[in-house]
């Protein structure tokens, strides 16, 4: 599963998610959808705070910014 | 004034933001922030904040609840075990494609991925659908599958065993049948 199936995976889910464990439709703050190893097999579904993926995103701009040693060593 | 809009052009206007990278450079930044940060201290998406002494609270205010009559404590009981569920985080095997061979050969020894998903079905953030087949016939089947198995989450939390964590409308509704 890649691509549009996994656009479309995440359309699918989306609304059943709102109307059956949020307030109201349209507070799902974001997502992350993508086919990653491990198992079981089947669709994985995690609810998280969203700034968990706020924090995500400083995480990976900092790593951009300020390399460690090891990382400026890599490149 | 021409090209300006009135607020309620604004609000009927979405703004969507997409933005696109290769899946290899992708990976790598992550493995790279990954790899930079999970010790570190402050907010990171690497480390949830529920510990002992939130446990403790909720413990406390369900007792709490459970010998009170009023919204409050059962308020406070639904913000914590809420804040419990959402507390998940990101660990180095959450991210989309083939993991490097240090992270995989390091997996071969410690079994981190099946810890990671007995932890995160402890808390109650996690549940597991069926894959979705592209065939005729397949797609009510899976959407009934992907109901029940929603349904079935919200009416229990696997994780969350206190009968008292629903939704304020499932709680009113019960106290009236109650009465």
């Amino acid at each position: 599963m890649r691509g549009k199936d996994l656009d479309n995976l995440a359309h699918l889910l989306l609304p059943p998610i709102e109307e059956k464990l949020c307030v109201q439709r349209g507070t799902v703050l974001g997502y992350r959808v993508y086919s990653a190893v491990g198992g079981p097999p089947g669709i994985q579904l995690r609810i998280i705070d969203s700034t968990r993926l706020r924090e995500l995103e400083i995480a990976l701009m900092d790593a951009d910014l300020n390399p460690s040693r090891l990382a400026r060593l890599e490149r | 004034m021409a090209g300006a809009s009135s607020s309620a052009d604004v609000e009927a206007k979405a703004a969507v933001f997409v933005e696109v990278e290769k899946l290899e450079l992708y990976t790598e930044r992550y493995d790279r922030a990954y790899r930079d940060s999970w010790w570190r201290r402050g907010p990171s998406p690497w480390r949830g904040n529920w510990g002992p002494r939130a446990e403790v609270n909720l413990i406390n205010a369900r007792r709490r609840d459970q010998h009170e009559s009023g919204e409050g404590p059962s308020a406070l009981v639904r913000h914590l075990e809420e804040q419990k569920l959402r507390d998940g985080f990101l660990v180095d095997i959450d991210r989309p494609g083939p993991l490097p061979n240090v992270t995989e050969g390091i997996h071969r020894f410690i079994p981190l991925p099946r810890f990671h998903r007995f932890l995160r079905g402890r808390s109650g953030s996690m549940l597991t659908l069926p894959l979705r087949v592209r065939a005729k016939g397949h797609s009510a089947s899976w959407e009934e599958a992907r109901d029940q198995a929603l349904d079935h989450f919200a009416a229990t939390r696997p994780g969350l065993p206190s009968p008292r964590f629903r939704g304020p409308r499932h709680r009113r509704a019960g106290r009236r049948g109650a009465r």
